[in-house]
């Protein structure tokens, strides 16, 4: 599937999207947008409905109104898997990793959903053509260095420790060369070194590739560090957006943050 | 009116039967989070040594029946307890599934082994006496105490149920300790105890079934509890596993509606012969296409889930280079030493045993590819192999086509059934995709095969020599040896190269985490549709060859409870890798023929011995082979270890 181009302004749209749970409402009409190579901060205390919203992102969910665009296309009739062809890379919140598959297996597969996902795949399995190509080796590699990855390449992702494999889910999404990355808490599980180097791995890749980040972090140091804008949801609602200094400031993030009035 | 009720009226008890069963499946899914396949051998059991008791050893009915529905029926849910499901982590649905599947397949093995191959007639009814006519439906329909005894017990038992798990603290906690046992024990509860609890009601409710049902047959026999499990399944199905009165009713409906229908429609019709016997098959389809809270059924996690530990690599992934040198020069030498043995000494007899693994093997490496690999469960990779043989005969019989270029088509055939079988339940996961599976190799088994058009009848369709091209069946000739070697070869080497190949890892990814897998981009429903086809076809070849050897393609040779021991067979030897699959063809027919030789009740021991290695698939899903694979290996790796450091020149100190 080609890989639409989408310019700054018009990466992702957002647009009047709600989901209910039974009588919950756990988004509220929400409004969002990401430009191309724009990296947002999606924060809001616990409940604000922020997973919610990745998740009818990414198809995991489908919103009950709204509409989320990408690149000019809307998105609500295509599957998770069809909207990561697109260019939408995932990290989660609760890890989703393959346990059985080594590290550069993991990568190994994005790849080659992202290079060799045909049909043909079957013959060139049985005619014994299967094998890493050294172009695939590298690519892997580079990606395995820039998370420091590269010594626990042959371990098996069931073996690795909670923080690792959250830098693994990061490592596989980076290796797909998304247009747009959300990223689920990820520096849960991590140590301060660890959260920093992510931090920068991430404006890293903004910068470089001009790759968007959509980040949901509690951790607003590494926010502040990541994002060019931040936007506060609470009780599934947008209660603010803006520059974080700004955004930090303002009565509502206040309230829904700490409960004052 | 009176015609209705007269038809209707004897479908009133196996209508109680399917609805205890299906309500007793509902309890043990919501009290202990297992859909227990197996609740029809626990019933077959109690009914059998209630019978036994009775008949044989001339126990009155009330002492036999407290024997075997008080003290056999909770007991036996307390040792399934104790010793299988509680060891089995919650997210684990194959474990549970194979876990059922074995009980099913393997207590009513074991009680003919134990008890011998015993033909028990005429259990008595309890409560009611089933000759006394006790009043009249209309004028003429006589409700006698068969009927009085199944309405009573089964509307007694349902209230009984709905009050303890609704209205008491200890259905609260049953109901909490199977979302997560771990979890209710952090607040304070004692879910060993309450499970425990769960276990031991079930148990007793199967009892009771089963005995319940014992006086409405003839004669007890395992066959009708494993059919009136599938009946039982459709109506828990209409219920989600959840609402026991649901349930109740749907299974009531199944019993009624199935022997109205039986009265009024022709015996010589297409809706008689084939439609009407499939109607548990229609009603669960119908509920996994139409109930929404089947699709969940494994979307509820337990939270504490990832303290489970996981599994361990092969051991192909994980031993030393040079152990890895010596096995795989010991593999092929071990080929070698087979193929010239087969060709030179071993008798025609034993040559004709191994040559029956080896079609047996192929048919089990579809169950490698497709839940090994891929992570997807089918009860129905018989039926598949059946529909390539059924295929290739009649292509035979009306085309003149050769059998084995038949047999490829028929390949083909299975592959694209198995697609239409994925297509159609690409929204089903774990056991909601068992339930499909096995559905369909119902639907086959009695309105497929039977058919005249298919099969030719219950004896099926003869092979003829000239179909064959060559004489694969000449009395001392090794040409279908050879033949299934090389078709052995082939399949193993392509499952081998897909597993290690960009497919494999695909099916690796989506049996880790559907989720991440899709997050990526792996396209999930061309990969299971996929799989199913690969696996489908390899059935195909397997049955094709399978037949050719006993020269006749006959419904009962892919009868769909053979496909639930298939599973439970290739989950024993190891369901992860070709060598299991190798491994459990030959150990099959090894052990059938090895037990020729033992006294008759013991003929049964095959499926007893796999299903008591599949009950360790909780705690070793790699399978008992893989795991004692694993084990030489260490020994070996440290055996090597010693060896080098005694022979290490010795390091001199610092003077």
């Amino acid at each position: 599937m080609r890989r639409p181009t989408g310019g700054i302004g018009g990466l992702l749209e957002v647009r009047g999207v709600s989901k209910s749970f039974g009588g919950r409402v756990a988004v509220d009409g929400v409004d969002l947008s990401v430009g191309g190579g724009e990296s947002v901060g999606l924060v809001g205390p616990n409940g604000a409905g922020k997973t919610t919203l990745f998740n009818c992102i990414c198809g995991q969910l489908r919103p009950d109104k709204g509409s989320i665009v990408f690149c000019g296309r809307e998105l609500s009739r295509l599957s998770p898997w069809r909207r990561a062809r697109l260019g939408i890379g995932r990290t989660f919140q609760r890890i989703e990793v393959f346990p059985e598959l080594t590290v550069r297996d993991h990568l190994l597969v994005a790849d080659r959903v992202r290079h060799r996902s045909g049909r043909a795949n079957l013959w060139r399995d049985l005619s014994n053509r299967a094998a890493p190509s050294a172009e695939e080796l590298g690519r892997v590699e580079g990606v395995l260095s820039m998370v420091g990855l590269v010594e626990l390449a042959d371990v098996p992702v069931a073996a690795l420790d909670l923080g690792t494999c959250r830098l693994v889910e990061l490592a596989r999404a980076l290796v797909g060369e998304p247009s747009l990355l959300l990223a689920d808490e990820p520096s849960s599980g991590l140590d301060e070194r660890e959260t920093r180097e992510v931090a920068s791995v991430l404006r890293a890749l903004q910068l470089t590739r001009g790759m968007a980040v959509l980040l949901v972090e509690h951790d607003l140091a590494m926010v502040e560090a990541v994002v060019d804008r931040v936007v506060v949801m609470d009780l599934g609602c947008v209660v603010a957006s803006g520059a974080f200094a700004d955004v930090m400031a303002e009565h509502a993030v206040r309230r829904a943050y700490l409960g004052t009035a | 009116m009176e015609q209705l009720l007269g038809f209707a009226i004897p479908g009133v008890p196996y209508g109680c039967a399917y609805a205890i069963f299906a309500v007793g499946l509902c309890l043990t899914y919501q009290t202990t989070g297992v859909f227990n396949f197996g609740y029809g051998g626990q019933a077959y059991a109690s009914a059998y040594v209630f019978t036994w008791l009775t008949q044989v050893r001339g126990w009155s009915t009330w002492g036999a029946f407290v024997f075997s529905v008080v003290v056999l029926g909770p007991g036996l849910g307390l040792l399934l307890d104790r010793f299988l499901f509680r060891r089995i982590p919650s997210t684990n649905t194959t474990a549970k599934i194979v876990t059922g599947l074995s009980l099913l397949v393997g207590i009513p093995s074991l009680l003919s082994v134990l008890f011998g191959n015993r033909n028990l007639v005429g259990a008595p009814s309890i409560g009611f006496d089933p000759n006394t006519v006790y009043f009249h439906l209309g004028s003429d329909v006589p409700v006698n105490g068969i009927y009085l005894s199944a309405v009573v017990g089964t509307v007694a038992m349902l209230v009984v149920l709905v009050v303890l798990l609704r209205g008491t603290r200890l259905g609260l906690e049953m109901r909490a300790a199977a979302e997560s046992r771990r979890l209710v024990q952090l607040d304070g509860v004692n879910a060993d105890r309450v499970t425990a609890t769960a276990w031991a009601i079930s148990g007793l409710m199967a009892g009771l079934a089963g005995v319940l049902l014992a006086p409405a047959e003839a004669t007890v026999q395992s066959q009708d509890y494993i059919t009136l499990m599938v009946a039982a399944i459709a109506a828990a199905a209409w219920a989600a596993l959840r609402s026991m009165p649901v349930a109740a009713v749907v299974g009531v409906f199944i019993g009624v509606v199935s022997l109205t229908a039986q009265g009024y429609l022709p015996t010589s019709s297409l809706w008689y012969s084939a439609v009407l016997p499939a109607l548990p098959f229609i009603v669960l389809v119908g509920a996994l296409v139409f109930v929404p809270g089947l699709r969940r059924l494994d979307e509820s996690k337990d939270p504490l889930s990832s303290v489970d530990p996981p599994p361990p690599p092969p051991t192909a992934d994980i031993r030393t280079p040079q152990i890895d040198r010596f096995v795989r020069a010991g593999w092929w030498l071990a080929l070698l030493a087979f193929v010239v043995s087969m060709l030179t000494w071993i008798p025609s007899g034993w040559e004709t045993v191994l040559n029956q693994g080896l079609a047996y093997s192929v048919i089990f490496l579809s169950i490698t590819l497709l839940t090994g690999t891929a992570g997807q469960l089918s009860l129905a990779q018989a039926t598949l192999a059946g529909v390539a043989a059924f295929t290739a005969a009649q292509l035979a019989l009306h085309f003149g086509l050769n059998f084995l270029v038949g047999g490829l088509v028929g390949a083909l055939a299975a592959a694209c059934v198995a697609a239409v079988l994925a297509v159609g339940s690409l929204r089903l996961r774990g056991l909601g995709l068992a339930l499909m599976t096995l559905a369909a190799a119902l639907l086959f088994d009695v309105a497929v095969f039977p058919a005249h058009a298919v099969s030719g009848g219950t004896g099926g369709v003869t092979i003829e020599r000239r179909w064959l091209g060559f004489d694969l069946a000449a009395p001392n000739g090794h040409s279908y040896f050879v033949l299934a070697v090389i078709v052995l070869f082939l399949c193993a080497g392509g499952v081998s190269l897909v597993q290690r190949g960009t497919v494999g890892r695909f099916l690796a990814a989506m049996r880790g985490s559907e989720t991440g897998a899709a997050g990526i981009g792996v396209n999930l429903p061309w990969q299971r549709i996929l799989a199913f086809a690969l696996a489908g076809a390899l059935a195909g070849v397997g049955g094709t060859l399978l037949v050719v050897q006993e020269t006749v393609v006959a419904p009962a040779q892919f009868d769909y409870q053979l496909s639930l021991a298939f599973v439970v067979i290739v989950v024993t030897t190891g369901v992860g890798t070709v060598e299991g699959a190798i491994q459990a063809g030959m150990g099959l027919v090894v052990v059938q023929e090895l037990l020729q030789y033992a006294p008759q009740r013991f003929q049964g021991l095959t499926f007893v011995l796999f299903a008591a290695g599949a009950l360790t698939y909780a705690a070793h899903p790699e399978g008992m082979v893989e795991l004692e694979k694993r084990r030489w290996t260490a020994r070996a790796e440290r055996a090597l270890a010693r060896r080098a450091r005694s022979t290490a020149p010795a390091v001199t100190g610092r003077p």
